[in-house]
């Protein structure tokens, strides 16, 4: 992003640098063009006024010579002598009226000039002129000058008017006074490419092509070669540029600018043309642009580091923000990480493949295997080996993708240390944003000390209304119960002892009371309020059971062990229920350890939640499917005569009147996956305070 | 004059084991009823020393009848029998007044030995009455007869009717003894 967005950076500045060097080269090209235009615009007005000043002298001469045609040659040189003042500037140096035969009559001017103008006569006549035309150019040398001079010839009656014009004086009173740009000046050639007027004096009177090529043989001057044969001698008019050696003082090769425009006078004779060029070097073209390109470019430059100083500004200030951005997203990162890490409940992500690949503290504290020993793997070790685990899992995967989510779908687990656990599972499929499934989140919550309670709950209240039932039986059986045992007794009073309707008679008795024992030990399962206020002694209770099983632990070849305190507070309860109670317990421990024998252990303890005592065998145990079940009335896993299914509901109906409760851990042969078989009650009753000990008494 | 017994119970076999107990195995009358609607009229007809009734009826059930005794201020005792042997009626029915309390199914020695306890104490309460009546009466006079025909009529039933014996033991003359037994004839109705 970064090395992009920098990239960006540099493009757009070469860009924009590109820009400005181009803007600049257009700026030049442009200026440079409207510079030659201003020279073009120099080159028109040179033409003009060395027109002008032609027509000014040919007028004058035409004076002359109407003067003449009007008045003869009396006082003729007075009208001369005006016109050669008037047209002296201009460049008109002498005047001669030449007869037809082309000899002097008469002249006026300087004595040097009209020597010059007394050898051209023959040539302004012959042929006989019909109107006023200049005559071919020459150079004179004039104090060491070259000056180009030319004959104006007028024709008049008999003979003809002469005019020496100083070309060069003509012109370069008119081309000195141009100043393009700085020091750009002006030059005039005819038709055959001859200075009639240049800064450079020596190059007046000489033919431009050579006298260039002369002056620096090694520039090539085809530049200005082609612009003077194939534009200004054709009497073309534009502007060009050109190399060129020197300009006034200045040598060296240097580019020049040129606008050129032709002189269109009817004084020149026709055919021939001669033409003005206005030349400035380059240089200075570009020194005026230097000035505007500089400001354009600083402008520019300025604009750019705005750009770039917003730019790095900009660039520094996303920095910081990414940086707090980044802040940020480590912090929520953060937070969510250690969510995910501290949370109580396990928080796993398997993969596709249904391995674990994230596994949190609250898993490893749920299941006891850390990340290590978990990533990587599937979830088949925590399921306890007397469930089908591929069928399981597999059905749990195939909710997962047919709805997307598995809500408290409850389970049996494994734990490291072989514990059976109950948890709660809620898992999520996971997909990637093009919804491709990335895997899956479960989240898992241990409810086995929830399910425990709900069960005891469950079967607190399962037996409570048992119990009610139970208890509305037993009235119903009691009454005709006491009828028949009522009748049979009296009945066998009446029969002779040893008879066989006696023995019939203590038959029906016998069987009349077992029921009469039956619904007695079914209200004392139920009878839950009764008995509040009797006090009993545990460990006289348990001595005393041991003491009266003795013989039944030596020949069901069980060992017994104990581990009692020497004295404990007396408990809540009635001492022959309480012995009831153990004498259950001993029995069912004893009968569970058949036909092989075992150890059996009693414990009794005491501390702040009461006075606890433990009853442990080595047997069978309770298998996981009896275990909810075995504190229901006539709930018996003994075949039919050996037991009612009475003895732990009794004992559950006797402790808790009480106030007490009694549970039990088992693990049942076959179920154990190694570990020793066996089952534990735990028995626990509330301490009698001495205060209620002496209202009880 | 047999001691008498009125047993009430919705449950005809209960009532006739009762009967067979009582008749066969105690000195006592007994009467029976399986309604316990008709009870208050057997009491306004008659007198008992005894109730015994179910503890659960329709209509009428044994509280219900031990607080009517109890509030009319009867002579009878009652015995609760009941088949629902919870703690709360025993309280309940103990707290009324009740002589005592049998749960059933119970042994026909229960019955016994209960009915006989309540007898030879409704007894000993007539007694009492009786001579608490004795010393009500006044003037002393009227007192001292009557007292006087008791004493005789008590020595009679110890020496048998003899009069000399009476004479003898008594240190009376025996024309005041004749008179004594003569008299008991009369009184013989009130002591029952």
């Amino acid at each position: 992003m970064a090395l992009l967005s920098s990239t960006a950076f540099v493009l757009a500045t070469g860009v924009a640098l590109y820009l400005v060097y181009q803007n600049a080269r257009v700026m030049v090209a442009r200026i440079s063009d409207d510079f030659n235009e201003q020279q073009l615009i120099l080159a028109r007005q040179a033409a003009a006024q060395i027109d002008g000043r032609l027509r000014v002298i040919a007028l004058e001469l035409g004076g002359v010579q109407k003067y003449l045609r009007v008045a003869g040659d009396a006082h003729l040189s007075f009208a001369v002598e005006e016109a050669l003042e008037r047209g002296g500037p201009a460049g008109m140096r002498a005047v001669a009226l030449v007869d037809s035969a082309g000899w002097h009559t008469r002249s006026w001017g300087t004595a040097e000039a009209t020597t010059v103008l007394a050898g051209s006569g023959p040539q302004c006549v012959s042929p006989v002129a019909t109107e006023t035309r200049l005559g071919p150019l020459a150079v004179r040398t004039v104090d060491g000058h070259p000056v180009v001079e030319s004959v104006l010839c007028s024709p008049v009656p008999g003979g003809a008017l002469l005019a020496l014009i100083d070309v060069s004086h003509l012109i370069s009173g008119i081309t000195e006074g141009i100043r393009s740009g700085r020091t750009g000046y002006a030059w005039v050639i005819d038709d055959k490419g001859t200075f009639l007027a240049h800064s450079d004096h020596d190059f007046v009177g000489r033919n431009a092509f050579a006298a260039r090529h002369e002056r620096r043989p090694y520039i090539s001057f085809s530049a200005i070669d082609s612009i003077m044969k194939d534009r200004m001698l054709r009497g073309d008019e534009g502007t060009g540029t050109y190399a060129s050696g020197w300009h006034r003082g200045v040598q060296g090769e240097m580019a020049k600018l040129i606008a050129y425009s032709p002189v269109r006078s009817g004084a020149v004779p026709s055919g021939a043309v001669w033409s003005v060029a206005v030349v400035a070097p380059t240089a200075e073209v570009a020194e005026a642009v230097h000035h505007i390109y500089v400001r354009q470019l600083l402008t520019q430059g300025a604009v750019l580091a705005a750009l770039v100083v917003f730019a790095v500004t900009a660039s520094l200030y996303q920095r910081r923000l990414s940086r707090a951005l980044r802040a940020h997203v480590d912090r929520q990162q953060e937070y969510i990480s250690s969510m995910l890490q501290s949370s109580v409940d396990a928080i796993i992500f398997v993969d596709n493949e249904n391995r674990v690949q994230a596994w949190n503290r609250g898993a490893e504290h749920i299941f006891g295997y850390t990340a290590d020993e978990m990533v990587g793997r599937t979830f088949h070790q925590l399921v306890p080996p007397e469930i089908d685990a591929d069928e399981e899992l597999e059905r749990i995967q195939q909710e997962v993708n047919e709805k997307g989510y598995v809500r408290h779908y409850v389970a049996m687990r494994q734990t490291k240390d072989g514990r059976r656990i109950t948890i709660d599972l809620s898992r999520t499929l996971v997909r990637q944003r093009e919804g491709n499934p990335l895997g899956s989140v479960s989240i898992i919550r241990d409810i086995s000390e929830k399910v425990e309670m709900d069960q005891r709950m469950y079967s607190t209240e399962k037996l409570a209304s048992i119990g009610t039932l139970a208890a509305g039986v037993a009235h119903e059986i009691n009454n005709p119960l006491a009828i028949i045992l009522g009748f049979a007794d009296l009945l066998l009073e009446r029969l002779p002892p040893g008879s066989q309707e006696h023995e019939d008679v203590k038959l029906i008795l016998h069987n009349a009371n077992h029921a009469r024992k039956v619904v007695q030990d079914i209200l004392g399962f139920a009878r839950v309020t009764e008995g509040l206020g009797d006090t009993s002694d545990v460990l006289a209770a348990i001595e005393t059971v041991l003491i009266v099983s003795g013989s039944t632990f030596s020949t069901r070849k069980v060992t017994v062990s104990k581990e009692l305190p020497h004295e404990l507070p007396r408990v809540r309860g009635d001492p022959r229920e309480l012995q009831q109670v153990v004498l259950n317990l001993v029995s069912n421990a004893v009968a569970a350890m058949q036909p092989d024998g075992g150890s059996l252990r009693v414990r009794a303890w005491q501390d702040e939640g009461g006075v606890h005592f433990t009853v442990a065998d080595t047997g069978v145990g309770i298998s996981e499917k009896v275990k909810p079940r075995i504190f229901d009335p006539f709930f018996t896993t003994k075949r039919v005569g050996e037991g009612t299914g009475l003895g732990l509901s009794l004992c559950y109906g006797i402790i808790t009147k009480c106030g007490g409760k009694i549970s039990f851990t088992s693990v049942a042969r076959g179920e154990s996956g190694g570990r020793p078989s066996g089952t534990i009650f735990t028995v626990t009753l509330p301490v009698v305070s001495a205060e209620s000990e002496g209202a009880a008494a | 004059m047999k001691q008498r017994i009125l047993a009430v119970d919705d449950e005809p076999h209960m009532l006739l084991l009762l009967e067979r107990i009582i008749t066969e195995k105690t000195p006592y009358a007994i009467v029976t009823t399986n309604n316990p609607l008709e009870v208050p009229a057997i009491l306004a007809r008659d007198q008992f020393d005894l109730i015994i009734s179910d503890l659960k009826m329709p209509g009428l059930d044994g509280l219900d009848l031990l607080r009517t005794v109890r509030a009319a201020d009867r002579f009878e005792q009652v015995i609760i029998i009941t088949a629902f042997g919870s703690l709360e009626s025993a309280i309940e029915a103990l707290s009324q007044g009740v002589f005592d309390y049998i749960t059933k199914p119970f042994k026909k020695e229960q019955i016994i030995f209960t009915v006989d306890r309540a007898m030879r104490w409704q007894k000993l309460k007539r007694e009492m009455m009786r001579l608490d009546a004795l010393f009500a009466l006044e003037p002393y006079s009227g007192a001292e007869e009557a007292f006087r025909r008791e004493y005789i009529s008590r020595l009679a039933s110890r020496c048998g009717g003899d009069v000399a014996a009476m004479s003898q033991r008594a240190g009376l003359p025996p024309d005041v003894v004749r008179s004594g037994t003569t008299s008991k004839t009369t009184d013989g109705g009130q002591g029952r």
